[in-house]
């Protein structure tokens, strides 16, 4: 500093003479660079540090205890006061009293049960409406299930009475000779054949009947 | 987020988050809102959700804002206040609009609140107001501008005495 401001006043004292080059001065570095050693002539410097006995150290520390507590409770202080000051303040808010606000709180509140009851009678309304929906579905379902386990059961007995019929006509072990008598009795044939006018004629022998007519005139 | 990317980005426009009126009083410090994702009775909630907490928080950003999904049969809101009480808001079958007014009447700031407070912030903010409640009461106080004529006497060519000449006759 005492050197920047002598090359100053240097420089202007130049300027008054009006010829700088003769008093030319170079500002050299105030300190070695940090990335430079330590100096050979300081090498082996060892700093001298003030000794301090027991008490002082003492004393000091009991200062030290006693600042920092002061400081420590100005802080606080402080920090309890601007909170004071911004809660009351009207500076960014409107302040009102305990009591309005506990007013105004309760207004919101009977505002806000009126809503909710409102809210919940037509949610009650909504959950009986759709418990009925519910109940008539169901009962529908139920109602057309046992309509299908009725049908089906008609439909089964129907089947045991068919069968039940049929089973008069089954060729058991002792109906069997007369089954085969009658089945010789009655030769049943199943042959047919068609001519080009889609005509059927069953029998294997069976002919058209002007063929037929021919063939019996002839016999 | 990029820009113009996702669903709505609208929401996340500075206009959309600004535009809401729904600021909450001081004294909630939590605001929570339970929903489910699928029921046509919490439709409202869903696009409550939706539109609006985005706005919700950026107007209050000192307000914890949480949304809790499919834990409840019908949706609601709940406030929690500062001194520990809390307020539960319905919102069964409700639309969003009728959801945002009920919420801004009872625990938004009123329109009144809110533009004295605007008009405080303003005082506050602007550097060059002067009066009651700003930086400087006077606009004498600056450097350069004339002095209350209470204080020191107006220059003579600005007073009427002097330039109609009443003090000569």
């Amino acid at each position: 500093m005492l050197r920047s401001a002598a090359t100053n006043l240097l420089r202007q004292a130049d300027q008054n003479l009006g010829h700088s080059s003769f008093n030319l001065q170079f500002v050299r570095y105030r300190r070695k660079p940090r990335w430079l050693p330590v100096a050979k002539s300081k090498m082996f410097r060892i700093p001298e540090h003030p000794e301090q006995s027991d008490e002082e150290k003492a004393e000091l520390l009991r200062l030290h205890n006693h600042y920092r507590t002061q400081m420590r409770s100005v802080r606080l202080f402080l920090r309890e006061e601007a909170q004071r000051i911004r809660q009351t303040s009207s500076a960014d808010h409107l302040v009102m009293t305990p009591e309005e606000e506990e007013a105004e709180f309760q207004k919101c509140v009977a505002i806000n049960d009126e809503w909710n009851k409102k809210i919940s009678e037509e949610r009650n309304q909504r959950l009986e409406a759709d418990l009925q929906k519910t109940k008539e579905f169901v009962d529908e379902r139920l109602e057309a299930f046992r309509e299908r386990k009725e049908e089906h059961i008609e439909n089964i007995d129907a089947i045991v009475k068919a069968e039940k019929e049929m089973a008069k006509t089954f060729i058991t072990r002792e109906k069997l000779d007369e089954a085969i008598e009658t089945a010789l009795a009655n030769p049943i044939d199943y042959n047919f054949s068609i001519d080009l006018k889609r005509n059927m004629y069953h029998g294997r022998l069976t002919r058209p009947e002007k063929e037929q007519r021919q063939l019996e005139a002839a016999n | 987020m990029p820009f113009m990317k996702g669903r709505e980005p609208v929401r996340r426009t500075l206009q959309y988050l600004n535009a809401s009126r729904l600021v909450l009083k001081d004294k909630v410090k939590i605001f929570s809102v339970n929903y489910n994702t699928h029921g046509e009775n919490h439709k409202g909630a869903r696009e409550f959700v939706f539109w609006n907490i985005p706005q919700i928080q950026f107007k209050n950003p000192a307000v914890q804002v949480t949304t809790l999904k499919n834990m409840t049969p019908s949706p609601f809101v709940t406030c929690y206040f500062e001194d520990g009480r809390e307020m539960i808001i319905d919102m069964d079958n409700r639309h969003r609009d009728e959801i945002l007014e009920h919420l801004r009447k009872v625990v938004g700031k009123t329109d009144e609140q809110l533009a004295a407070e605007a008009l405080l912030a303003e005082k506050k903010d602007n550097p060059a107001n002067f009066g009651y409640g700003c930086d400087r009461h006077c606009i004498c106080e600056i450097p350069g501008q004339v002095p209350c004529p209470g204080t020191v006497p107006l220059p003579e060519h600005m007073r009427g005495k002097y330039v109609f000449g009443l003090a000569s006759s």
